[in-house]
């Protein structure tokens, strides 16, 4: 057991802490109280978010939507082999403005099916990267006539591409952090960051004004001894200056503004989070817990002085090289019952309406099987969500799932009849930014037929 | 250098004129005569070094090490050894040396250094200017091996600067300053890997290639200079296999020999990292870890430890030699045929039209030899005539190269269909972990295989055949050297290395000096005795060195406070909570993409400039503030007593606390506990104003309070070691 005078000391050591908790919350927090007040005057109901859950290791495809029955899905489970789900794991979907081959949702999925079911949720089937419209003929078996992304198929590149909208150029910032230095400086008055992730650094939150801040599922964290470090009032303030004095040095520089940032804002979001209650139960999953933490800032937002926020949630293991089947049905189960839940607690927190959460991925994958799983691809489908969506829907063009269909670049792999540009445009347009200004957040945009796929109410 | 003119060419000149070099004229043949007479005998030469002061503008050179080495955590910024002079009169090589007579100029607070004795004696008379005497003695005339000491003037100024440079004299000379003549004939500099150590150069070299430095490795490092010490590291054996730890459930000599599952192999890699005496290869195979990856993240191998350690035995073997060895062991080894799933992959099935799984065969070409875009020798992209970056690769070369790897399964006597799809076990025919994967033929493709650089390898070459055509072709594919070279000298040195760094380096890859393509032990000479790498004046640099990753700083501490554990176990099993703990876990990478992607430039300043920071990557407000509360805690710690008390129960800091025996004895001094632990943790560059920061904050942690010596090294260590310039490694 513990010492006498270990006890003493841990307990020194644990009163003081508390004692620089309640010191340095004080200031900021009063200073939200009048921010609130400010808020609240204008309008209580101008607000909305967007929540970019990204799947990182590129989904299956295939086995997400799949074909229900008939020679649909017999050409589908030709092109599987092992990989196919047999029929009876499928769940019937019926889409209002769908005439095609009846569709279904592996039953993990249940969860996820009800809210789509429910006219909340819809599907943008065969999205992805495009530098512009390019046609099979075009693809010209991969000596492309017309410029194609870089590095198809690969990883980092794609979800690069994904999160910059540039696929065939450097970019240095991501369309959501255009939409955010388009969007925060005439809706939200806090100092705190219109472009929140939970899920670590990231390119599509990145603007040229707009600096991503990072929170924890747990919230913000604070620096436990900026007031009082080993007992001694000056250490504590030594340890302030040490991380947000100015640097000349670049690495040390950088170092030292996030630290600045990082002291700063925690008061604040621990402060707007102290009275926040969600009922909604969330599955105890990575998922789950990122995108409770995105709930619970979407209820702190007249605190942090947000009409409008960005969530960046994130999870991996996509990556079905390999046992396919049962590693995609837990990755789907979970993602289906996370989204599900955020969508509920929308409604518990009434702005269901306000909130719109969408999926991305690197790329979607091959149709072809390798016997365990299933190779990189191009084009995939995605989920959006939330009260404000035309859901029950399937948006986009739903390809075939059959080897040598129209879109198989090779293998089954997609050539995506909706580009990334035209996806992110809808939801840019429904958070608030005009169409002049779409250039700036898809600046390929003009090469697109549709501005807007309709899914948005 | 370029730093050098920069601050020169915007620096406001003195009004204060210097003295007319009329005045001064030389009464050479009186010298001459004095220096004649005395007996001829060969001399020693001695280094002298330059330093570099911003603030007061100005350089001062020094034969004294210990000035050198001082200055260097005064304001100064070192500049290396400059060139090589003598300390006594007499003749060298025949060569007749004269005395190089100092002077300090009280008023500008700057040296002065003359071969001219009428010169000296005017300017001692002079207002301001003390005579310091002879400081070394310089060559009177040119000789084989030597080379002249110009002497330039700040125009209008008495700045003085001396140079062996012809480069740096004629630059200056356009750039406002005079030409003043040669001073005397002097020596080259030594070559930087057989130059003689100061104990904070000897502090740098260990910060860059190990897990830290202690002082015993200091003082054992600065003997040996770093050329030896390098070599040194590369005879030196490992602790024990990590195979047999997880075997025996514990470290040589454990009682009880209970670790098990995954945290062994985690033991495991903490215990060869921080009491390994071979820590150049525990740093080589902990950078290879993050080239080569394999996680229990999203893994099919995520809780066998002995897959992890047979893995990272596989990495030492391989650490000093050839890398067509290693790329050949990581594309046979079962944990990344698990991890990326080309065990037991098979060929196409021409009936169903199953196609062989792409995953090893691209990642192996993408990020585990040549990278995406062709490159020149060093590190740039090759450009075609459009001025386009030119692909490495195509998706048809990933079939070529998909196929090549199948038939690949458990090594072993037995190449039976049973041992092909066999398990991991104790039987004697059980699959094995630290046996590398062979080929079953049946299971091999044998269609064509068309791979990159226009390689075809035939329909029906045998298996292995095929393996070596692809793995060789990869081997000698011109990418192989800069891609990883530049990615090693990320992990060791330096996140920004000049293209021509890695162009040294490549060329090391390309041919070991001895006509060897691949050589490990080539490369990590060429990457940690470049003269970037050790040059000093890099120190002042606002642009170079990296990010310490969160595990190497944690890795400090233990070696600098020599962490030893109750029972010989290093429970680290889990740094990865970015709240409690660190963000980051050996062999726990997110994807094979590693923590961090060696071009991450975060958004801002580092961006703009066109740098990179791959560790910045994982470094945002989370981890940065769970950094600080983890080592600040970590350096709360009562040495030997919580340890004993916490180690049941405790936290990973509990029982692994530091001793601090010889930094408590330093506590009633500050500035010596400071100087003790600027060596360990800083290499000796703790900046005045920090140094200030901190000798504050222990003076008002007042002697006789509770626990005050306790209290002054805690604070000190975690002061030093959140502050941005220890995190940031020079």
């Amino acid at each position: 057991m513990k010492s006498a005078m270990i006890n003493t000391h841990k307990a020194r050591r644990q009163f003081l802490k508390q004692f620089s908790a309640v010191a340095t919350a004080a200031s900021p927090f009063a200073a939200n109280l009048a921010l609130i007040g400010s808020a609240a005057a204008q309008s209580a109901n101008d607000y909305k978010a967007l929540v970019c859950v990204f799947l990182n290791g590129g989904n299956d495809q295939s086995n997400t939507v799949v074909p229900l029955n008939g020679a649909a899905y017999q050409s589908y489970a030709a092109g599987r082999l092992t990989l196919a789900l047999p029929q009876a794991k499928l769940s019937a979907l019926t889409p209002l403005n769908y005439n095609g081959t009846p569709l279904g949702m592996p039953l993990e999925m249940a969860a996820l099916k009800r809210v789509f079911d429910a006219g909340q949720c819809a599907v943008l089937a065969n999205v992805g990267t495009l530098v512009q419209p390019t046609t099979l003929a075009q693809w010209n078996g991969g000596n492309a006539t017309v410029p194609v992304p870089y590095q198809l198929f690969s990883h980092s590149d794609q979800a690069n591409s994904w999160q910059t909208g540039l696929p065939n150029r450097a970019s240095q910032t991501g369309w959501l952090g255009r939409v955010g230095d388009l969007i925060a400086p005439a809706f939200n008055s806090g100092a705190l960051s219109i472009c929140m992730s939970v899920a670590g650094n990231n390119v599509i939150q990145s603007g040229a004004q707009t600096t991503q801040y990072q929170l924890t599922t747990q919230g913000a964290i604070k620096v436990d001894d900026l007031s009082i470090l080993m007992g001694s009032a000056k250490a504590g303030a030594a340890l302030r200056t040490l991380l947000t004095e100015p640097r000349t040095h670049v690495l040390e520089k950088q170092l030292n503004k996030i630290a600045t940032r990082a002291i700063a804002s925690e008061a604040t979001v621990t402060a707007a989070l102290a009275n926040v209650v969600i009922n909604t139960v969330f599955p105890n999953t990575q998922i789950g817990a990122q995108l409770k933490m995105a709930a619970r800032m979407i209820a702190a937002r007249q605190a942090l002085g947000q009409k409008r926020q960005i969530f960046y949630v994130s999870v991996g293991g996509y990556d079905f090289h390999d046992n396919l089947i049962a590693s995609q049905a837990l990755r789907l189960r979970e993602l289906s019952e996370g989204l599900a839940a955020f969508y509920q607690a929308t409604v518990e927190l009434n702005v269901a309406q306000q909130v719109t959460s969408f999926t991305a991925s690197d790329f979607g994958r091959a149709l072809q099987s390798n016997g365990r799983g299933s190779d990189h691809g191009w084009g995939g489908h995605q989920f959006i969500l939330g009260g404000a969506v035309k859901g029950n829907r399937i948006y986009g063009t739903m390809p075939e799932a059959v080897l040598k269909g129209a879109e198989d670049v090779g293998q089954g792999r997609l050539l995506p009849t909706t580009s990334v540009d035209e996806y992110a445009s809808t939801l840019a347009l429904w958070f608030g930014v005009t169409p002049a200004q779409l250039e700036t957040v898809v600046p390929n945009i003009g090469r697109f037929a549709r501005t807007n796929l309709g899914f948005m109410g | 250098m370029a730093l050098f003119f920069q601050t020169f060419a915007s620096a406001p000149r003195s009004a204060q004129s210097h003295l007319p070099r009329l005045l001064l004229a030389a009464i050479v043949s009186i010298a001459f005569a004095l220096l004649s007479a005395l007996p001829a005998h060969a001399q020693t030469p001695q280094s002298r070094y330059r330093l570099y002061h911003p603030t007061l503008q100005t350089h001062l050179y020094t034969t004294d090490l210990n000035e050198y080495s001082v200055l260097g955590t005064r304001g100064w910024n070192q500049e290396n050894e400059a060139h090589r002079v003598f300390n006594a009169a007499g003749r060298y090589n025949g060569g007749l040396l004269k005395p190089y007579f100092r002077l300090f100029n009280s008023n500008l607070r700057i040296h002065f250094w003359t071969t001219d004795r009428n010169e000296y004696d005017v300017l001692s008379r002079a207002p301001g200017y003390v005579g310091e005497n002879i400081e070394s003695y310089l060559l009177a005339a040119p000789q084989a091996g030597a080379v002249p000491l110009f002497r330039l003037v700040l125009l209008n100024t008495a700045k003085h600067l001396w140079t062996t440079d012809e480069n740096e004299k004629n630059v200056l000379t356009q750039r406002g300053w005079g030409f003043e003549g040669i001073d005397g004939y002097v020596l080259p500099a030594t070559p930087v890997a057989a130059q003689i150590f100061t104990q904070a150069q000897a502090a740098r070299l260990l910060t860059q290639a190990t897990w830290g430095p202690n002082m015993v490795e200091i003082n054992r490092t600065q003997a040996l200079g770093a050329s030896a010490w390098v070599e040194d590291q590369f005879l030196r054996p490992s602790l024990d296999k990590h195979v047999d730890y997880v075997a025996r459930g514990g470290a040589i000599g454990c009682n009880p020999c209970d670790s098990r599952f995954i945290n062994a192999a985690m033991e495991t890699f903490w215990l060869q990292a921080i009491k390994g005496e071979d820590q150049l290869r525990q740093r080589v195979v902990f950078a290879l870890t993050e080239i080569f990856v394999v996680s229990t993240v999203n893994s099919a191998v995520d809780i066998q430890a002995e897959a992890h350690a047979a893995y990272l035995d596989m990495l030492a073997k391989n650490s000093f030699g050839n890398f067509r060895n290693l790329l050949e062991d990581v594309a046979r080894h079962p944990t990344m045929g698990h991890y990326l799933s080309h065990i037991r992959n098979e060929k196409a099935d021409l009936v169903t039209g199953r196609l062989p799984d792409e995953n090893f065969a691209r990642e192996v070409m993408q990020l585990f030899s040549i990278g995406l875009w062709q490159l020149n020798a060093d590190g740039t992209r090759r450009k075609d005539a459009s001025g386009a970056d030119i692909p490495t690769y195509n998706q048809a070369d990933i079939l070529g190269m998909a196929r090549v790897f199948t038939g690949l399964s458990w090594g072993g006597p037995d190449t039976s269909d049973a041992s092909w799809s066999g398990i991991p076990g104790n039987g004697p025919n059980a699959a094995r972990w630290d046996v590398a994967m062979q080929m079953y033929p049946n299971y091999h493709s044998p269609q064509e295989k068309r791979i990159l650089s226009g390689v075809v390898i035939p329909a029906n070459t045998d298996a292995n055949t095929s393996l070596k055509i692809a793995l060789d072709t990869l081997f000698n594919h011109p990418n192989v050297g800069p891609f990883i070279g530049e990615q090693l000298i990320k992990r060791f040195v330096t996140s920004n290395p000049s293209r021509a760094y890695v162009g040294r380096v490549s060329a090391a890859f390309a041919n070991s000096g001895s006509g060897v393509r691949g050589d490990m032990k080539a490369v990590m000479r060429a990457i940690l005795l470049d003269a970037e790498a050790r040059d000093d004046a890099k120190l002042a640099d606002p642009t170079f060195g990296k990010l310490r990753e969160p595990m190497v700083r944690f890795g400090n501490y233990m070696r600098a406070f020599n962490v030893t554990t109750y029972d010989g176990r290093y429970k680290i099993h889990n740094l990865e909570d970015p709240v409690s703990s660190l963000g980051q876990n050996p062999l726990r990478a997110p994807s094979v993409f590693n923590w961090f992607r060696p071009d991450y430039a975060p958004p801002g300043d580092i961006l703009n400039m066109g740098l990179v920071a791959p560790e910045f990557q994982i470094t945002h407000e989370t981890t940065v503030t769970g950094y600080i509360n983890f080592i600040t805690e970590t350096a709360d710690r009562d040495n030997e007593s919580a340890r004993e008390i916490f180690r049941q129960y405790g936290s990973v800091q509990d029982f692994l606390a530091g001793n601090t025996t010889a930094e408590i004895a330093l506590a009633d001094r500050p500035q010596a506990l400071l100087d003790r632990l600027n060596l360990l943790l800083l290499s000796g560059r703790l900046t005045p104003s920090t140094r200030a920061i901190i000798a504050e904050a222990l003076a008002d942690i007042a002697v006789d309070s509770y626990r005050w010596r306790e209290n002054r090294v805690s604070a000190a260590i975690g002061l030093i070691m959140a502050a941005p310039e220890y995190v940031v490694q020079k």
